[in-house]
């Protein structure tokens, strides 16, 4: 056997240190090493030998057993000395800022719940820059900062509130929109405190020229209707509201044998057989009557809630505040009243005509309430194709009607902004929302294969064209979004406006869709005013009990709309609280009336179409293009249409409307 | 410098000389289970030897300390039973599952945390450090990990137990020899079938011959390791567990004819911190002793942690709890991805983090958390937990780590901190190993098995309580055995072998054969398998031990340790590759991925398949997963004396 030799293995780290001044050279290290890698100093009482220091497994043992701290320490290789550093609170979410986000689809769309405290102190910063600012150009850098923040924080609500609609069972964002909204009355709150700092920033002058001047009269109404004093019940608010949305939202209606969201009832609410049309009613009556507690506990909750705002803020009652909070600039609610009375005189009679019509085509001797939504004996007019053949449909319209609207649906089509389908656990009803990070409009709906799809579609279009508008001419987010009136005006011109398109959706049947969009519109009128008449009332009213609310719906039902009084014994249509199931009254009241604002002036474009068709879409584009810059009143008079509260501006759209109507009916009883 | 230092060899050298000893039990390995396994056979009356290639007070897997000890059902404060858990952890591993070891890890577990704390080991929080925190009971002291409510896994203070146990296995007179390798089982034919009669070792740094006689032997050594995995520069780092322990009780068991299971198991690498990854807790994650910490991503923004369906947790209070419906959880560290009924809470997937704006790198964020689970990780779990104390919280701190300030890096996506290729595999999460009987016997007369050798084994709590059990029925049959002679001819055989490499002048060194060994495997016995890549690994392996082994050579005892180890990695390899050759599908809970045969798991092959070695050649059998029968039942048949003893 050859002799034993020993020599030292160097590798790429050295595990071991010894200080000599503390070892005293025990090798008690030395002795525990289960991989003995060491052996002793051939010099005594020097510290051991690191013989194999490749072969360390950084245990530590060694280190534990040394009798003199310090004497022996043990490092990792450089590599392995993995980083930490100081703890970080997370910062504005910088992630949807990325410009490549700009082209990518909704559902790719990263959604960070943004960080409440630092998106107050970072609107705090700003304002107290804007305060601080010895210029303009440094209170503009303030602003947009601002604005930064703003955008960030506003669309991660708006992700999140569209994605909560998609599944009002996906606990994610349940949570989140739950989340969110408790931090978004705060954040309000913050903003509303820098708009103060705006208002009353020495550079109103630059801010008017540079931003238009619609920009601080906004602020003031804004700041009018917002502030610390109301946070706590704008949190409490948005929970009630949740609270609606969940039941509304999740209804699980027994129908024939089959359990199916209440928004899949609603072709057999307009179906040929008539006890079908009536079982619709009644299934969805019946489900909603155990819940019909809870919704009028909900809705008297928001009334208090909503004074209590009021009155925190100096109004004596919600209904006063929604001239503020509906942007309602030079005109009140006399206006309103004068409007209502208005249809009542002149649009009320003829609607009974237009009734008239359709019970004789219908062959009753008497209309229900549950015959509305039948327009035809035989069938009503069905839209060809789903949902992907109706997105074609819709884009060789706008592609035809104009390069601007083809462009922009291009955009939505590209990005998939668009959730059409009707499924489980997916929100009621259609809205147009947008993501303001990614500057775009998203349609949200729930196709049953009935009219509404095509509505729904077009009149979300309209929107959407309007806010893809705004984007693209670059508007002040405060003023990108105009007052309801307005909006709802971008959306209901669409709807008529696009009349010579509607053959690509409905074939031979187009005649009988305008037909039938036409008597939806002229009838629709009264109900909005109905709506907002029993608001004001409620609002004013605020201790009205549930079954005095009742009462009061049903009579104004009868005043405005009595083709839908009679619902025989069918609970919640026929007993007054149907009302109780209408979104609109508990998520945006006294906004009814405004679809009979625009639709006044949608009617008047939809006259001017049929006489001359081009100088009416520039008309429209023209009023788009407006945005928020102007207020209704002024949008309105620029594009030379009348207002409707206004002398007879009503007479002067319904009658020639019965007379267009008359004809389309004769025209469809023709074919 | 002292670069390239040429030393005298420090110890003297005994290469010629040998000790003949013997005891009625012989435990080789002076691991969690060897020490278990020895007090429990000198507490039932047989003189034992412990054989321990390092130095017992620190060596093995648990030497320097272990933080969790898992599965102890019958603790005071659990709100389940062995059966439950045990059962539970079959259903989880799809029935590749020890059953025996995990029923009596549930069993016992507990008892032998209170046999820890009579030998001096610390188990309860006498301190009061920790009072008032919900995962402390404040009547016992004893602190729960994982899930509150089940209180079946037990924070502990590890680094105090080895010392504790070799303090008590010399009070029971117990003879350890410490930095002596065992080399070899001696076997005998006896009554026409084989036993085991004793053992061969070398002392590590004088080379000396061990000869030891024995009626019952205990095979309590580690799992293999360094097969797919090495780095000849940090040789140390190369895997999760010590250097040295890499299956040398595998490769003799092999040798000596012992039947394995599972051997066809492996895994992608969790731990490399030679290569891809860091040293073990020692990077931002949310797992074992780190579990739950509140991970945070690069912005900072909270990470959620999500129950099993998926809905999101609002406090950390609910990390630890089950979800609305569920009795308990399992956590720990065989149990990766559990099935939806066991599964625990868990930060949301990488995908879906992704998907929502989540940016790496993550960092472990304890800042963030409540002050005593906070302190519960780092200063309790981390500094209690092996290689933690002083590679972790001594080290970071001196470092200016401070988890008041400071968030750990997290590296790759999730807790094994680096993403491994499929090639870079490891025995880990429930590997293969020795197929036992309800006595924890091997199927050959007088040979046990414990801890990381049995297969599917799980971390120190399975060792203690398998080493205990195992050391308590070798040492009931060694009171009824007599000695069996050995053959003069197999020591000396087994001498020829262990000292060839020092009596070569030059030669080939054991870090080249290691690294031909692991290269081979990742080649041909990777993510993917087929026959033909099998047989090439193994007509590879053969041509390195007719060619290569020959020429092995080394300078002194320590390096020719390391060139046994070398041996025993080429013969568990070559096991490994016929095991995978035998497995004609695939499987999923075995990770087993074969081209020729990829039917996952179909039900033909849905059992246990077994081999060992006779005379060559490879024997193949088939058991069944439940062969154990019901765990319970087949426990208290076989334990009466254990129960109505006082639990010894």
């Amino acid at each position: 056997m050859k002799k034993l030799t020993a020599r030292e293995i160097p590798c790429s780290a050295e595990p071991l240190l010894f200080d000599d001044g503390l070892c005293i050279g025990c090798n008690r290290c030395m002795n525990v090493c289960q991989v003995d890698i060491m052996i002793p100093n051939p010099v005594r009482g020097k510290h051991p030998v690191v013989l194999y220091p490749g072969e360390c497994y950084y245990c530590g043992s060694c280190v534990m057993e040394c009798p003199r701290e310090g004497a022996i320490r043990l490092q990792h290789p450089v590599m392995n000395r993995a980083k930490f550093v100081p703890v970080k609170r997370p910062e504005l979410s910088q992630t949807l800022r990325n410009e490549d986000t700009m082209t990518v689809k909704f559902k790719d769309l990263a959604y960070t719940r943004p960080d409440e405290e630092a998106v107050i102190r970072g609107i705090k910063e700003a304002q107290a820059k804007l305060t601080a600012a010895a210029d303009w150009e440094a209170a503009r850098a303030a602003f947009e900062a601002f604005h930064r923040i703003m955008e960030s924080f506003r669309s991660a609500c708006q992700i999140a509130q569209i994605r909560f609609t998609q599944n009002v069972r996906d606990p994610f964002y349940e949570k989140e929109n739950e989340v969110l909204g408790m931090i978004a009355p705060r954040v309000e709150e913050a903003a509303h405190d820098f708009y103060g700092a705006l208002l009353s920033c020495p550079y109103s002058g630059q801010i008017d020229r540079e931003y238009g001047p619609m920009l601080l009269k906004k602020l003031r109404y804004k700041e009018a209707g917002g502030g610390e004093a109301v946070t706590k019940l704008l949190q409490e608010e948005n929970r009630l509201m949740a609270q609606f949305q969940a039941v509304s939202g999740t209804s699980r209606i027994a129908f024939r044998g089959q359990v199916i969201p209440a928004e899949q009832l609603y072709p057999y609410k307009g179906d040929r057989d008539r006890d079908t049309r009536r079982e619709a009613y009644r299934a969805e009556g019946d489900y909603f009557l155990q819940h019909c507690e809870q919704l009028e506990d909900i809705f008297d909750k928001l009334v208090k809630n909503r004074n209590a705002q009021a009155q925190a803020l100096g109004f004596r009652n919600y209904a006063d505040m929604s001239l503020v909070f509906m942007n309602r600039m030079g005109y009140g609610l006399e206006e309103i009243a004068y409007y209502r009375e208005q249809v009542k005189k002149y649009w009320v009679p003829a609607v009974r005509e237009i009734k008239e019509m359709q019970r004789k085509r219908l062959g009753l001797s008497e209309l229900k309430g549950y015959d509305n939504l039948l327009y035809f004996p035989d069938y009503n007019p069905a839209p060809k194709g789903d949902s992907q053949a109706m997105l074609a449909a819709c884009s060789t319209m706008f592609h035809e009607l104009s390069a601007e609207t083809g462009e922009f649906f291009d955009s939505l089509l590209e990005r998939d902004m668009f959730d059409l389908d009707s499924r489980d656990g997916k929100a009621p009803g259609g809205y147009c929302g947008s993501v303001d990070s990614v500057r775009s409009p998203f349609i949200f709906s729930n196709f049953n294969g009935t009219t509404r799809d095509v509505d729904v579609l077009i009149h979300e279009s309209g929107h959407a064209f309007a806010a893809y508008e705004a984007y693209k001419n670059g508007i002040a987010a405060e003023c990108r979004e105009a007052s309801s009136e307005t909006c709802e005006t971008h959306s209901t011109a669409m709807e008529m406006l696009t009349m010579p398109w509607h053959q690509l959706f409905f074939g031979k049947d187009a005649d009988r869709y305008d037909l039938f969009l036409m008597e939806r519109t002229l009838t629709y009128l009264p109900g909005g005013c109905a709506s907002d008449e029993f608001l004001t009332i409620v609002y004013r009213n605020p201790d009205m009990t549930s079954n005095e609310r009742h009462a009061l719906w049903k009579k104004l039902r009868e005043e405005y709309e009595p083709h839908f009084a009679d619902f025989d014994d069918i609970p919640l249509y026929g007993d007054g609280r149907e009302w109780l199931i209408d979104p609109q009254l508990f998520l945006c009241p006294f906004y009814l009336v405004d679809y009979g604002l625009a639709r006044n002036v949608s009617l008047q474009l939809f006259m001017l179409q049929q006489k001359d068709p081009e100088l009416a879409w520039e008309k429209y584009l023209r009023f788009v293009s407006f945005g928020g810059t102007k207020t209704y009143m002024e949008a309105v008079r620029e594009i030379g249409m009348e207002i409707p509260f206004e002398g007879e501006a009503i007479r002067r759209v319904i009658e020639p409307m019965l007379e267009w109507v008359k004809r389309q009916n004769e025209k469809c009883r023709a074919e | 410098m002292e670069m390239d230092m040429e030393y005298k060899w420090p110890y003297e050298n005994e290469t010629e000389k040998e000790e003949r000893t013997s005891c009625d039990v012989l435990v080789l390995g002076g691991g969690m289970a060897g020490c278990y396994a020895a007090i429990a056979a000198a507490r039932h009356g047989a003189s034992v030897i412990v054989v321990e290639k390092g130095a017992t007070v620190r060596s093995g897997a648990a030497g320097s300390g272990f933080d969790h000890w898992e599965t102890a059902c019958t603790n005071p404060g659990s709100r389940v039973t062995p059966r439950e858990i045990a059962e539970a952890f079959i259903d989880e591993q799809s029935g590749y599952s020890n059953g025996i070891a995990q029923y009596i890890c549930c069993r016992e577990g507990w008892d032998r945390l209170l046999d820890m704390e009579s030998f001096g080991g610390k188990i309860r929080d006498t301190e009061d450090e920790f009072k008032g925190a919900d995962f402390r009971d404040d009547e016992t002291k004893l602190m729960y990990a994982y899930d509150y409510k089940n209180r079946y896994t037990l924070r502990v203070w590890g680094t105090t137990f080895k010392p504790a146990l070799v303090k008590e296995m010399k009070r029971l007179g117990v003879k350890i020899y410490d930095y002596t390798e065992a080399t070899a089982l001696l076997t005998a034919v006896k009554d026409g079938k084989k036993r085991t009669v004793g053992a061969v070792g070398m002392n590590t740094r004088t080379g000396k011959l061990l000869v030891v006689s024995a009626k019952e032997t205990v095979l309590a050594m580690s799992r293999p390791a360094r097969v797919w995995l090495f780095n000849p520069d940090l040789v140390g780092l190369c895997e999760f567990r010590p250097p040295q322990s890499i299956g040398s009780g595998h490769a003799m068991g092999w040798r000596a004819g012992v039947e394995f299971t599972m051997m066809e198991k492996s895994v992608p690498g969790e731990f490399s911190a030679a290569g891809r990854s860091f040293p073990p807790y020692g990077t931002g994650n949310n797992h074992n002793t780190w579990y739950a910490a509140t991970m945070v991503d690069a912005r900072g923004v909270e990470i959620p942690y999500v129950d099993r369906d998926g809905r999101e947790l609002k406090t950390v209070a609910e990390r630890y709890l089950p979800a609305p419906g569920q009795k308990f959880f399992l956590k720990g560290g065989v149990i990766d991805e559990a099935k939806y009924e066991y599964r625990g809470p868990e930060t949301m997937p990488f995908e879906e983090l992704v998907k929502r704006g989540y940016k790496l790198p993550f960092y472990a964020d304890l800042s963030r958390m409540p002050e005593m689970e906070r302190k519960v990780i780092w200063g309790m779990m981390i500094g209690q937990e092996g290689k933690t104390r002083v590679p972790i919280l001594q080290n970071y701190t001196e470092r200016g780590f401070d988890p008041e300030k400071h968030a750990l890096q997290s590296y790759g996506t999730g807790w094994k901190s680096a993403s491994f290729l499929d090639q870079e595999r490891q025995l880990f999460g429930a590997p293969g190993g020795i197929l036992n009987d309800w006595d924890l016997k091997t199927n050959i007369d007088g040979l046990y098995a414990a801890g990381d050798q049995l297969y599917a084994s799980d971390c120190a709590g399975f060792a203690a309580a398998t080493g205990y059990y195992a050391g308590r029925k070798a040492a009931q049959a060694a009171a009824q055995a007599v000695y069996t002679a050995f053959s003069e001819e197999d020591v000396e055989a087994e001498k020829k072998r262990i000292y060839a490499p020092l009596g070569r002048e030059r030669g080939i060194n054991w870090k080249e054969l290691n690294m031909a060994i692991s290269k081979a495997m990742q080649n041909y016995c990777g993510g993917i398998k087929n026959e033909e890549l099998l047989n090439e690994g193994l007509s590879l392996l053969q041509e390195y031990e007719d060619t290569i082994v020959p020429q092995l050579c080394c300078d002194n005892p320590h390096e020719l340790v390391r060139t046994h180890e070398v041996l025993d990695i080429l013969t568990v390899s070559k096991m490994i590759l016929h095991a995978c050759l035998l497995r004609k599908s695939s499987s999923k809970p075995l990770y087993f991925e074969r081209t020729d045969y990829p039917e996952m798991d179909p039900e033909r092959d849905a059992h246990f398949i077994t081999l060992r070695q006779e005379n060559g050649r490879v024997i193949r059998g088939d058991v069944p997963l439940n062969y154990y029968g019901d765990v319970e039942k087949e426990y208290e048949k076989r334990n009466q004396d254990y129960i109505q003893g006082g639990h010894r």
